[in-house]
């Protein structure tokens, strides 16, 4: 029986993303999971280990996460990654990723705003039927101001503003 | 030259008088060691002992907010840190994410747009507790100007 990552002196009765956890920090887990916000997708890895058996949910408002459930990204440390192992931080979700043009802007694209504290993904693309103007772009993401995975148009919602990254 | 047994049993007693001296020096050096920290462990004290709750958790941490109307209660937040009481700040509610008044404590609202550098939990007696420190209003200001530009 492999021990517990956070508390070697226990055994493990839970493997997640190939960490092992004992008893005590399986109850943690799956009480700090209660209390992840409701907008925050996916919940059950939304948690982190705050020391002194203190399992908590992760801070912020997990847009980063939901991206990079969806992308599979999981750049970064131990730190920057929930309980799957996926990056929740916007920061280290685009690091070493290229700016696209807009005109370029496919989907799977990265979106972030420009105070770079929320990011989302392309799901469509649209040639704008006007002409000599930039393709219509909705783009999915975590909302927290609308207490779910939304879809928004990028002109409108983000008022055109923000940068894209692949 | 042979020695007197009398002789030999005093070379005897002097002898377990130096060992017993020698062993109880011994003793007596190791308990003030013990006592006095070395100087590897007294860095980590003196840290443990002047570490900040509030600059610890603000201090490099990543804003993530996603309307105007949540950085600007973001921004309200961070003022208020620096001009009002801890008691004050204990009672002050600020908008949730859709903007309903009154709805987050302060604690609630940190912890919902501050992801700190490393996993931890804010504890409000803690926070309170430290947030008029000097480290806890430098690291408030930083964050505040950060969060204007």
């Amino acid at each position: 029986m492999s021990p517990c990552i956070h508390h070697p002196s226990r055994p493990s009765v839970v493997t997640i993303n190939l960490q092992h956890y004992c008893a005590e920090c399986q109850q943690g887990i799956v009480a700090a999971r209660l209390r992840v916000g409701r907008h925050v997708e996916p919940k059950d890895c939304f948690v982190w280990y705050a020391g002194a058996n203190n399992w908590q949910p992760i801070a912020g408002t997990g847009c980063a996460h939901w991206v990079a459930h969806q992308r599979g990204i999981r750049r970064g440390g131990t730190a920057e990654r929930c309980l799957e192992g996926y990056t929740f931080r916007v920061r280290s979700l685009i690091q070493g990723l290229q700016p696209v043009e807009l005109k370029n802007v496919q989907i799977n694209d990265i979106y972030v705003m420009p105070a770079m504290d929320h990011t989302g993904l392309v799901v469509r693309v649209v040639p704008n039927p006007l002409p000599g103007q930039p393709p219509l772009i909705t783009i999915r993401h975590d909302s927290s101001n609308q207490g779910r995975v939304a879809d928004n148009d990028f002109a409108s919602y983000f008022h055109g503003q923000g940068t894209f990254y692949r | 030259m042979m020695s007197s047994p009398s002789g030999s049993f005093q070379r005897l007693v002097v002898l377990r008088l130096a060992v017993w001296l020698f062993l109880a020096l011994l003793s007596s050096g190791c308990e003030r060691q013990a006592a006095v920290p070395s100087a590897q462990q007294a860095p980590t004290m003196a840290t443990a002992a002047t570490a900040n709750s509030v600059a610890e958790y603000i201090a490099d941490a990543e804003v993530q907010a996603e309307t105007d109307e949540q950085r600007a209660e973001l921004r309200k937040a961070f003022s208020d840190m620096l001009v009002l009481t801890a008691a004050d700040l204990q009672t002050r509610r600020y908008a949730s994410y859709d903007g309903t008044k009154g709805a987050r404590s302060l604690v609630d609202l940190l912890n919902a747009h501050l992801v700190p550098a490393k996993p931890q939990v804010i504890v409000p007696s803690q926070f309170f507790a430290d947030i008029k420190a000097p480290a806890a209003q430098a690291a408030i200001q930083k964050k505040l100007r950060e969060l204007e530009r």
